[in-house]
């Protein structure tokens, strides 16, 4: 096994708890920004709805994943 | 003492939590997000419903279903962190909170355990502290996670249909009535079995303790007995909250059941009617199913926290009585002591009691002397000794320590000053070098050594397998009671403070042992101050002087031969001391005879068992049975025997083996 990949497990599985807890908050804050920019990439992304009309497919609305959610349909 | 339990008294336990702020608040971003995500998979089945299925939309598809899996992972990891988190605060209050009551339950004065019972003190420092523990590590989390599941909901909820979820918000409190009528139940019958298990405890406590009385009073099955009568008290109570938390599982689900059944039948009629779509329907009413959720978590809670001021009074008694005064900073500090006491007009009695166990005590016992207390038994001799360390205090008059006012100089310093062997030896599990040097912290191996020959144990020791690291204690190697004695002579010589104290700590040695004991610390003691109590006439005579103490009251004092004159009390006790020894001399006259037998005996058995030695035909069976592995029937056709015969052949032989092997005998 690598160094670093061997450094990091020994940490993960340390007897020494203050240790270990200060891997897991440094994790969890990395997990929040992958979160962040897996949020931000969602929320630029316009999915384009399509709906069969005339034995064709219109774009019908263009909204992003969130605006999706909480819309009301009419 | 015995305020009513409160909140407020909970709420000094919730500031323990303050050091773990961080990770409290890394773990409730995590929870707030988790609820956040656990809210949209509803969501993604209604766009499923309403969008993508009937717009045959295989685009729109495809990506909700990866978004799913990707909130998916999100909502995994956050909801484990935050569980580690928790678990991490939980162990650590527990074993903080642990620490702080032991330190203090060692602190508090003799006087409060010998009210307290053992049993009783064990289930505060163990189930009480779980149970603050655990409310404490989860009432603010559930509490906040709560308050922001349900808000969250009912945004989501009133976006999408406000007449549907006004109608369901109807049941909430009818739910909270139900939930305050049974935590009070529970907290009730949580207190009575709290102290059932205490007395259970105490009861195994002391039993166990004792099992060599029970023994030898043949009542093993009547303590089992008694202790069925006990459990089933308990068992009782565990019926009674058994019951309790039927009824209230059952009346929440009804509960529960109801409101949603109505619900559904409410959606349904608003999609019948065209106010809402089917996608919406499917998600409302999920969410609604949802919505009891909270209100559950937030009444089990509610129930621990009631039941938990249960457990916080107890703890607080102990938290809240008055430690010993260790660390008075206005008290005398001792550092180099002349180690002269003084009693001046003692008198003591137990505050229970007006009775006076000792009466006009005064007494002084200097430095490089030998001062010796007798009396009958029950004279309050080892009260003296215990006025002396500040274990209790005297009620009339006072003491001195090198002109100092006993109870203006530091506790820590005194006891630091006085080293005792007491009438009960107590030998913690350890080694021996662990117990000699217990409570100091400077290893010193030749004091050690010196000390233990001193007290005629050096040569028991060595002649232990591990010298002085055997280890001692509960089931590993026992000792009788003249070496735990002689073990506590040295322990207390190898403090090498001022004043020592032997409380009968000769006591089980014979007189032999004793008096080499006492040659060697004759040179020890030189400059100390020594103050014993004794019965043995032999050893009064070391002593340069000695109180005789009577009725409560020191009736006489002086040199031995001056006692000895006077024909008081002392030579009555004396006489009948010496009496005493003598028939004990007839005694042992007659046990070293009784010995000498048994040794004749035993020699006779061992040259016996010399002699044995296995005939040819049980080696024959051995080696067929066991190296060969044949069987019983298989052997007797060989040896032309029945195969019973040879298994009892077998057996004796193999008997006789293991019993040579034992005696270590060559085959
Ligand atoms: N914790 C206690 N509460 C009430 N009374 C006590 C307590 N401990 C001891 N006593 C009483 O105090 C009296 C003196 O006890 P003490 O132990 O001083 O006797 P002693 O002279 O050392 O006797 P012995 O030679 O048997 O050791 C006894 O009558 C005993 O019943
Ligand atoms: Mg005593």
């Amino acid at each position: 096994m690598s160094g670093p990949v061997k450094r990091m497990l020994n940490t993960m599985f340390s007897e020494d708890m203050a240790k270990q807890s200060f891997f897991v908050e440094m994790l969890t804050l990395v997990v929040f920004a992958l979160l962040a920019f897996v949020i931000i990439w969602l929320a630029s992304y316009k999915i384009p709805i399509t709906a069969p009309q005339d034995g064709q497919r219109v774009v019908i609305e263009q909204k992003n994943i969130f605006e999706l959610l909480l819309s009301k349909k009419e | 003492m015995n305020e009513k339990p409160n909140l407020r008294m909970l709420g000094a336990y919730f500031r323990l939590l303050m050091p773990y702020w961080d990770k409290s608040v890394l773990s409730l971003l995590c929870v707030g997000i988790c609820v956040i995500f656990g809210m949209v998979s509803p969501l993604i089945t209604m766009l499923l419903i309403d969008y993508a299925y009937p717009n045959q939309d295989l685009f729109l598809l495809t990506f909700l279903v990866f978004f799913g899996i990707v909130i998916f992972f999100f909502n995994t990891f956050f909801s484990d962190v935050s569980e580690y988190f928790d678990t991490f605060i939980h162990q650590t209050l527990a074993i903080d909170l642990r620490k702080r009551f032991f330190a203090r339950l060692l602190r508090l004065p003799l006087r409060f355990h010998y009210e307290k019972q053992v049993g009783d003190l064990m289930v505060r420092v163990t189930d009480d502290i779980d149970t603050i523990v655990d409310t404490v590590s989860e009432v603010i989390p559930v509490f906040l996670k709560t308050i922001f599941q349900l808000v969250a909901l009912l945004l989501i909820c009133i976006s999408i249909d406000w007449t549907l979820t006004l109608l369901a918000l109807v049941g909430i409190p009818l739910y909270f009535v139900q939930t305050g009528f049974f935590a009070g139940r529970f907290a009730h019958v949580q207190e009575k079995s709290q102290k059932k298990e205490s007395e259970v405890y105490t009861f195994y406590q002391e039993k166990m303790s004792n099992v060599k009385t029970i023994k030898s009073f043949n009542q093993e099955l009547y303590e089992t007995d008694r202790l069925i009568d006990k459990l089933k008290g308990l068992f009782k109570l565990v019926r009674e909250n058994l019951f309790l938390a039927f009824f209230n599982s059952f009346f929440d689900a009804m509960l529960v059941t109801l409101w949603i059944s109505f619900l559904t039948w409410y959606g349904g009629y608003r999609v019948i009617s065209g106010h809402i779509t089917i996608g919406e329907v499917m998600a409302i009413l999920t969410y609604l199913g949802q919505i009891h959720q909270p209100f559950m978590d937030f009444g089990a809670v509610y129930k621990s926290l009631i039941s938990s001021l249960v457990s916080v009074q107890r703890v607080e008694e102990i938290m809240n009585g008055h430690p010993e005064a260790y660390y008075d900073t206005k008290s005398f500090v001792l550092f180099q002591i002349e180690g002269k006491i003084k009693f001046e007009e003692v008198g003591f009695h137990y505050p229970e009691t007006d009775e006076y166990i000792l009466k006009d005590v005064t007494l002084t016992a200097n430095p490089g002397e030998i001062t010796a207390l007798c009396g009958a038994s029950g004279a309050g001799k080892s009260t003296i000794i215990d006025l002396l360390l500040r274990f209790i205090e005297p009620t009339d008059g006072k003491i001195f320590i090198d002109n100092y006012d006993l109870q203006k100089i530091s506790l820590m310093t005194l006891r630091a000053n006085i080293s005792i062997v007491s009438q009960d030896v107590i030998i913690f599990s350890g080694s021996i070098r662990e117990n000699l040097q217990y409570g100091c912290k400077v290893v010193d191996e030749a004091r050690m050594v010196q000390s233990a020959k001193d007290a005629e144990i050096h040569e028991f020791i060595m002649s232990l397998p591990d010298g002085y690291d055997t280890v001692i204690g509960e089931g590993v190697l026992g000792l009788s009671g003249g070496q735990r004695q002689r073990l506590s002579v040295a322990r207390a010589l190898y403090r090498n403070v001022k004043i020592l104290i032997l409380d009968e700590a000769t006591s089980a040695l014979d007189s032999i042992t004793e008096s080499k004991l006492y040659q060697n610390m004759k040179e020890r003691i030189k400059d100390k101050t020594v103050l014993m109590i004794t019965h043995r006439p032999s050893t009064l005579r070391n002593a340069s002087k000695i109180y005789v103490i009577a009725e409560n009251e020191i009736s006489e004092s002086g040199t031995f031969d001056k006692l000895l004159a006077k024909k008081g009390d002392f030579y009555k006790f004396y006489q009948a001391q010496l009496q005493e020894s003598e028939e004990k001399i007839e005694e042992k006259i007659d046990l070293i005879k009784y010995k000498k037998k048994i040794a004749r005996e035993k020699e006779k058995k061992t040259r016996a068992k010399k002699a044995m030695k296995l005939s040819a035909l049980e080696k024959k069976v051995l080696k067929l049975y066991y190296d060969d592995g044949e069987t019983y029937a298989k052997i007797g056709k060989e040896l032309n025997m029945e195969p019973y015969d040879i298994s009892l052949i077998r057996k004796s032989a193999k008997d006789k083996l293991d019993r040579m092997k034992e005696l270590e005998i060559e085959e």
